[in-house]
């Protein structure tokens, strides 16, 4: 299942790796890799508008003519394949479904209120939940101290195994008091947390750490610092 | 007129074979790792007893990665229960490899009347689910060996019953 997201990263970007068609067409290559570009968040439109030999407007801008000449018929072979291609492993993907890595299903991030108060933050992805009772936050170095975690409540299911639990989706914020750090110092603070997808799979409890630095006394609050950057390459 | 209808035909034809391309690179299962590695392993039951996986080598064997913290996996394991009581008289052996506390292991055991080995597994075992599939190390996670120690299938998430039927029923 996880296989599918390396699969199709390739798939899609195999146009990058043919120097026969990156010199033969640099229209033909632009329009592949906005057809990329397209499929992630409006396939159906994009492989459409191809398939009509309509292309979006900026695309056509520095051809006036780029369906009618040679090297368009080869783009417009190239790009079908491309969009057959994407089409077959994303049926295939959907047939097995497509897992992210637990950092990118529950991203964490957090940022310094001031000297006493952290706030920390899930964005749990649509499909996945955590579970509240396996949320714990550390903050060191040593003087650092937290207080009790004030966990709003969750979704309450009850499990067979382990009775009344509570979890939570979407966005989880969460504040800290902290003692014992100064204004100024940098404190790291750590996540440890466990959840599921829907799709019927769990991940092994995880731990996310962040480094926060307090703000000066007076200042306006820290930014929100990403326990794991979004990464924006198409083979994650 | 010709030439635009020669055009699309080649199109097509390359599309049909791009789809059939992705469509089995798709759903086709990449060769995992040599089964030696599964079955050279060798982890504590939960009565403290060192098991080797090759014990069972000769086998069809279904090596399932599991913890009580996953709920997926705990749905899942009567109809293990189920088979290996209708197959294993026929060769089929079912493992529990559990990434979790042994007292918690030893509890469901019981609760579920487990009727095949459950070794305890760290954190070690899941790092080897990875090299046979569970690229994202999450659970359940299911390998089934044929009787040659060969992996034949590698499942992230549950396995249905009609599923494992017709994969162990072709190996057995």
């Amino acid at each position: 299942m996880g296989a599918c997201v390396n699969i199709a990263a390739p798939v899609e970007s195999m146009y990058h790796w043919r120097p026969k068609i990156d010199t033969e067409s640099k229209r033909c290559r632009n329009r592949v890799e906005a057809v990329s570009k397209l499929h992630k968040t409006n396939f159906r439109k994009s492989s459409l508008s191809l398939l009509h030999m309509d292309p979006p407007h900026s695309l056509t801008a520095p051809a006036p003519k780029p369906w009618r000449d040679v090297s368009a018929r080869r783009c417009r072979l190239a790009a079908l394949a491309a969009v057959f291609v994407a089409v077959g492993a994303g049926v295939a993907c959907a047939a097995g479904g497509d897992l992210l890595p637990a950092e990118q299903a529950f991203r964490f991030s957090a940022r310094a209120l001031d000297e006493r108060t952290l706030e920390a933050r899930f964005t749990i992805a649509d499909g996945y939940y955590l579970y509240r009772d396996k949320l714990k936050f550390v903050v060191s170095p040593g003087g650092a101290t937290l207080g009790a975690a004030e966990l709003p409540a969750g979704k309450v299911k009850t499990d067979e195994f382990f009775g009344k639990v509570e979890t939570y989706r979407g966005t989880l914020v969460v504040k800290l008091a902290l003692s014992g750090a100064m204004a100024g110092q940098t404190v790291l603070l750590a996540a440890d947390s466990q959840g599921c997808a829907d799709i019927g799979v769990c991940y092994p409890p995880t731990q996310q750490k962040v480094n926060l630095p307090l703000p000066m006394l007076g200042r306006p609050p820290g930014a929100l610092v990403d326990a794991t950057p979004p990464k924006k390459n198409w083979f994650q | 007129m010709k030439k635009p209808l020669v055009g699309w035909l080649a199109a097509g034809a390359v599309a049909l074979l791009a789809l059939a391309g992705g469509l089995y690179f798709g759903t086709t299962t990449q060769p995992p790792e040599p089964p030696s590695q599964l079955l050279g392993l060798a982890l504590p039951d939960i009565d403290g007893r060192e098991q080797r996986l090759d014990q069972w080598k000769g086998k069809v064997v279904v090596v399932n990665f599991w913890a009580t913290w996953c709920e997926p996996c705990r749905e899942e394991m009567p109809e293990f229960v189920k088979a290996q009581q209708a197959f294993g008289a026929k060769g089929l052996q079912f493992v529990g490899i559990a990434i979790d506390q042994p007292d918690k292991i030893r509890q469901f055991s019981n609760e579920l009347k487990l009727n095949y080995p459950s070794l305890i597994g760290g954190y070690g075992a899941l790092e080897l689910s990875k090299t046979l599939g569970n690229k994202i190390m999450a659970l359940p996670f299911t390998v089934v060996l044929d009787r040659e120690g060969r992996v034949a299938h590698a499942q992230m998430g549950p396995l249905k019953p009609a599923k494992l039927d017709a994969l162990v029923g072709k190996l057995l």
